[in-house]
């Protein structure tokens, strides 16, 4: 034993000892951007992360000066703080040593070109003739090898490392020259237009060559490529990223990644506009297993600003001169999509220019909108309005924007040019209302609409692969992948010379072959609402009747032979019966004779939902979300019941393909409350009173004296000839009450079990060990085991020392435990409770000691071990009903009796439930179906 | 006696009511009564920790000064607490912490280790249970057998009958898995349910008091 603590210290001391004492490279001063448009309290941080950097982490850190952040701290006290840390991906350390690492033989040379602001570029070129002069002009270095993989340190520390931009692509044409060979497989449907009679419809899959552009790529032999000089097909086929270019005297590492993170104020770091802030990163790099070492960039400052609104770059306008009405389109596209959930606009108001006003006078931008009268206020509506529709606009007046941010700026638009269109017919859906969602806590309103409608789509199928390869070779047919997939033929007409450089040769055709019988498959959606209580859907094919109970979405026609059938769809309603409204019926003509796949007819509309507190005032209202054409519902979940109290309205926009806007006035008030009953769990409930009240029946009676027979359990009379065994070999008995805490049922029954063990072994005098998982577990053991031997008379046999608690990690206690049993040669073991991965490890463990075992568990995954490694397993109910069994309470007993009618009632309604789904009578089982789908 | 016997029953009773009405009440008001009781649990727990740690420093200290069998390894247990209290005091428990490179790199493993030695366990216990030594256990064995070959691919392709439309290797198993366990599953798993709501009613009442320690 002393040998091994000696071993562990040693090894302790090495591995300390072992810790590198290298340090990563400093990283490079981080970019920081004050984001525009907003209200001055956000700031971007960005730096590079070079792949041959070593670190785990970096952490960004803030110095803090300015006048608000200053009050609450003198400069003094000031320091860097962490921002936040972000991990980084290391790549693991490669010895690499293959020919294409090697570039000796090659005139590849490789210059920098320094950049403001940022690393140098690196420029690598194969030298020619004709450039060989004014490259080595420019101080260019011969590449000697390049690295695919980060080199190990020690490689690394041979000659200094420049970081550089350049993300360069080698092109191994000789090793990777098998990928060329390789038939390449397109879907196109192109198939209709050669070859119109055939019984298939869909896409079709071509065998290609590849083509003569691709040939002619791999013949320049090896390249350094940059992205842009080549498509992005060959690049990622033949080429892999360089990590770094190696010359005689310099490693230029150009692979890396570009970290980045968004501070937004917040209270533990807040940023306040025109304060000045100081930023740096440090990167954090562990030696295992314990060594750190750090290492802090140069640091840059930042004054972020509130900036002027900043108006919507796609900003368009769709004017119907028909019915005079003008739709606005508000929305923000590329970098500021990214950025526009920070900015601090309140509101958008359209004005009308006074007539005679040419152009926007640019003077006025920025001023107080109130003071300042522009022209006529049109419309004004909140920030987040998506698009508002005008009326009574004439195809000369001007209009423009002028947004207000949340300290009064204002930034006014350009006139904004009208785009003529027609008008879309979109129409507002009916019985649209909002109203307090039910069965909730108070922080949910619920918008419906419309009619339940039921969508179908099918596909005729082979039922098992029957593809047909056709070779068109002898037709020299070619595929030209930039023009979407189209062929072209070589015939009178066209000549070989005028096929594209691009294009490629069709090897094979290979497309389904029907088969005598086919099979159908359904696929459906339900667009319904709450108030609907759609449950699935029900269809007839061919007069054979098939629903789908699970509310799969979809379901199979088997064996159907050739022909035109009749598919009929209905809803299923909760209650069972059938939706009655026409849009929930479809009835399709399906025709068997060739394979084919149909598509949702699915809405192109959309619905955007905004909520606000005054019908009057369009600024209040704001966006909530949207909901697809397909949608019924929409739930305004307001997050938290304070923030859902008052009054308030919502308005629904339908927005079609097009853009094109349609409204509707202000529905509501809505008042939103908590509820005081669940009624979608009515039947639980229900369920859980009839359970009670039976319970409490017998127990009544046998509380009057009235005796139950009750059922013997098999595995009980075993405990007491596992403790007499135990008793006669003079060895001890252990008991595991699980993993399981005191709140678990299986737990609170096996320390019920524990007493009735303990109470023996103290009326056989055998010593009993209860090693636990859980402390509380623990000290409740102690107490039943110290009453039943304090009750069987034999208090001085009760030691404390044997129920001791020993980890709550399930391996580590597994590992205590299976030891114990080894050690302390115990004669019985007993296992009850809640038990996971570990049962067997116990109860083999237990086995091999020759111990009599005894298990119990309601945890169905590991009833298979315990019925296997044990004598004797209380399985599932029998664990609970041991306890109530063992108990010399009548109560438990009474119990038990209801327990055995409640199961009686559960067999009943299994038997009706399962009676009346094969006589195809489902309203019983949707009963049921009802309460688990809520 | 009141305080160690009336009084938790109570507590018992009236929580027990109290959380059976609130799942059956949506209101906010429910919620915070909800979350607050999974707060208390929650440091109540805690608590009990603390008495885990003094009966675990008890035995092991015991074992030391009586120089009991194998009392080094208690040495080592104490040592290994002793010093993941001060890694984490010192370093904190971040993700590259000492305190979670020593978790990771020694309980880890041997967690690893103790839970890898279930393969051979389960080697064992099925050599032991697939002995056909009665009617039951061959039913056992021939449900086992085609179990495995129905969980690889070879039990596919050995099965030359399906082309005559006798169901495969695969399908039968996937046929014991779906209706004769399941249904055997399924009846454990009522009857758990059912035990599982009258325990819960029996301890509300007052009747179970194992929890009580008596």
């Amino acid at each position: 034993m002393r040998r091994l603590w000696l071993v562990f210290v040693v090894l302790l001391i090495l591995s300390l000892l072992q810790a590198e004492d290298t340090f990563p490279s400093k990283p490079l001063t981080p970019n920081l951007i004050d984001i525009p448009g907003d209200g001055g309290n956000n700031v971007y941080i960005s730096w590079k992360h070079f792949a041959t950097v070593p670190g785990i982490r970096y952490d960004i850190l803030r110095y803090t000066t300015g006048k608000d952040y200053d009050k609450h701290r003198s400069t003094d006290e000031a320091k860097f703080e962490v921002i936040t840390p972000l991990q980084v991906k290391t790549q693991l350390p490669v010895l690499e040593d293959e020919p294409y690492n090697d570039l000796s033989t090659y005139d590849f040379y490789i210059y920098t070109q320094s950049q403001e602001n940022d690393v140098p570029k690196v420029i690598a070129v194969k030298l020619t003739d004709e450039n060989r002069d004014s490259i080595l002009a420019l101080g260019a270095q011969k590449i000697v090898r390049v690295e695919l993989e980060v080199p190990p340190r020690e490689i690394l520390d041979e000659i200094p490392n420049i970081f550089g931009e350049g993300a360069y692509y080698l092109i191994l044409p000789d090793t990777l020259k098998a990928n060329v060979y390789r038939p390449k497989s397109v879907a196109e449907n192109v198939w209709e237009f050669y070859w119109s009679d055939l019984p298939y419809e869909g896409d079709l899959s071509l065998e290609l060559k590849p083509s003569q552009k691709e040939l002619d790529f791999i013949d320049k032999g090896v390249q350094l490529l940059l992205p842009g000089e080549i498509e992005q097909y060959y690049l990622f086929k033949y080429g892999k990223r360089i990590i770094s270019l190696v010359t005689d005297s310099v490693r230029y590492t150009v692979k890396y990644d570009n970290i980045s993170f968004l501070q937004r104020s917040s209270e533990e770091n807040p940023i306040y506009p025109d304060s000045h802030y100081i930023y740096k990163v440090c990167l954090v790099q562990t030696w295992k297993p314990i060594k750190k070492v750090f290492m802090d960039s140069d640091t840059v400052g930042i004054t972020p600003e509130n900036e002027p609104p900043i108006i919507p770059n796609t900003l368009t306008a769709l004017y119907d001169s028909t019915n005079n009405e003008l739709v606005l389109r508000l929305s923000y596209s590329g970098f500021l999509n990214n950025i526009k959930t920070l900015f601090d606009n309140v509101s958008y108001s359209f004005y009308k220019a006074p007539e005679g006003m040419e152009t926007m006078p640019v003077e006025e931008d920025s001023i107080e909108e109130e003071s300042t009268p522009i022209g006529e206020l049109l419309i004004k509506v909140s920030s987040t309005w998506k698009a508002v529709k005008l009326n009574d606009i004439k195809p000369n007046d001007n209009i423009f924007l002028v947004i207000t941010d949340t300290i009064g700026q204002t930034t006014k638009s350009d006139f904004i040019p009208f785009n003529p269109v027609t008008a879309e017919s979109l129409i507002l859906p009916p019985n649209i209302i909002a109203r307090d969602k039910s069965n909730d806590g108070g922080d949910q309103a619920i918008l419906v609409w419309d009619y339940p409608e039921l969508a179908v789509r099918y596909s005729v199928e082979n039922p098992t692969p029957n593809l047909r390869t056709e070779n068109v070779q002898e037709r020299k047919l070619y595929w030209i992948p930039a023009q979407d997939g189209s062929l072209i033929e070589i015939s009178d007409t066209i000549g070989l010379e005028e096929i594209p450089y691009e294009a490629q040769e069709v090897v094979n055709i290979i497309y389904p072959i029907p088969l005598d019988k086919l099979n159908i498959r359904v696929v459906y959606e339900m667009w319904s609402n709450e108030d609907d209580k759609a449950l699935y859907g029900e269809f007839r094919f061919n007069d054979k009747r098939k629903v789908d109970k699970e509310y799969t979405g979809e379901m199979k026609f088997e064996n159907i032979q050739p022909g035109t059938y009749t598919l009929i769809g209905r809803i299923v309603k909760k209650s069972g019966g059938l939706l009655k409204n026409p849009e929930s019926k479809v009835e399709i003509e399906i025709p068997v004779n060739k394979i084919i796949a149909t598509k949702f007819d699915k809405p192109d509309y959309y619905y955007a939902i905004y909520r606000g507190t005054d019908p009057e005032d369009l600024t209040t209202f704001r966006f909530v979300g949207k909901a697809d054409g397909t949608d019924r519902e929409f739930i305004d979940d307001f997050g938290d019941w304070k923030d859902a109290k008052g009054e308030f309205y919502y308005i629904v926009q339908v927005i079609g393909p097009s853009y094109w806007v349609a409204r509707t006035e202000p529905l509501g008030p809505v008042h939103i409350k908590g509820n005081w009953f669940n009624f979608s769990k009515l039947p639980i409930f229900f369920a859980v009173f009839i359970f009670v009240a039976v319970a409490l029946f017998f127990i009544y009676h046998i509380k009057k004296g009235r005796e139950f027979y009750v059922r013997p359990i098999a595995g009980i009379v075993h405990i007491d000839e596992a403790l007499g065994r135990a008793t006669e070999m003079g060895r001890p008995i252990m008991y595991v009450a699980g993993l399981g805490w005191i709140g678990d049922i299986a737990t609170i029954c096996s320390l019920t079990i524990l007493g009735k063990v303990a109470s023996k072994a103290a009326e056989y005098q055998n010593r009993l060990i209860v090693p636990c998982y859980d402390p509380i577990v623990m000290i409740v053991a102690q107490e039943t085991v110290k009453n039943a031997f304090m009750d069987a008379g034999r208090p001085d046999l009760y030691r404390e020392e044997d129920i001791y608690y020993i980890a709550a990690a399930q391996f580590a206690y597994a590992a205590a435990v299976s030891g114990l049993m080894i050690r302390e040669q115990t004669a019985a073991n007993f296992f009850m409770g809640r038990f996971y991965a570990e049962s067997l490890i116990l109860a083999e463990t237990g086995a091999s000691t020759g111990a009599i075992q005894v298990a119990g568990t309601d945890d169905m995954t590991q009833l298979p071990f315990f019925l296997t490694a044990c004598d004797y397993t209380l399985i599932g109910e029998e664990l609970y009903a041991a306890s109530a069994y063992l108990s010399k309470d009548p109560m438990q007993k009474g119990s038990l009796k209801a327990q055995d009618y409640l199961k009686a009632l559960e067999m009943l309604l299994l038997i009706i439930g399962v009676a009346a789904a094969t006589s195809g009578i489902y309203w019983f089982t949707n009963i049921f179906k009802a309460v688990g789908t809520e | 006696m009141f305080w160690k016997k009336q009084l938790p029953l109570i507590i018992v009773f009236m929580m027990g009511l109290i959380m059976t009405v609130q799942y059956f009440i949506p209101h906010h008001v429910s919620k915070w009564v909800y979350v607050n009781y999974v707060d208390w649990a929650i440091v109540i727990a805690i608590f009990g920790a603390f008495l885990g740690y003094f009966s675990f420093l008890r035995v092991h200290i015991t074992r030391i000064r009586k120089k009991t069998s194998n009392w080094v390894f208690s040495i080592i247990t104490l040592a290994s607490l002793l010093i993941m209290i001060v890694f984490a005091l010192i370093d904190g428990k971040g993700s590259d912490s000492l305190f979670q490179n020593m978790f990771l790199y020694t309980s880890a493993a041997i967690n690893a280790t103790v839970f890898s030695l279930l393969a051979f366990y389960i080697s064992s216990a099925s050599y032991r249970a697939f002995r056909a030594h009665s009617a039951q256990a061959v039913a056992l064995l021939l449900a086992a057998v085609i179990m495995m070959l129905g969980r690889v691919p070879i039990g596919d392709k050995i099965s030359f009958w399906s082309a005559w439309g006798i169901p495969s290797i695969n399908t039968v198993s996937q046929w014991i898995l779906n209706s004769p366990n399941m249904a055997a599953k399924r009846a454990i798993a009522l009857g758990v349910g059912l035990g599982s709501l009258l325990m819960t009613l029996k301890i509300i009442l007052g009747i179970e008091r194992t929890y009580l320690g008596n």
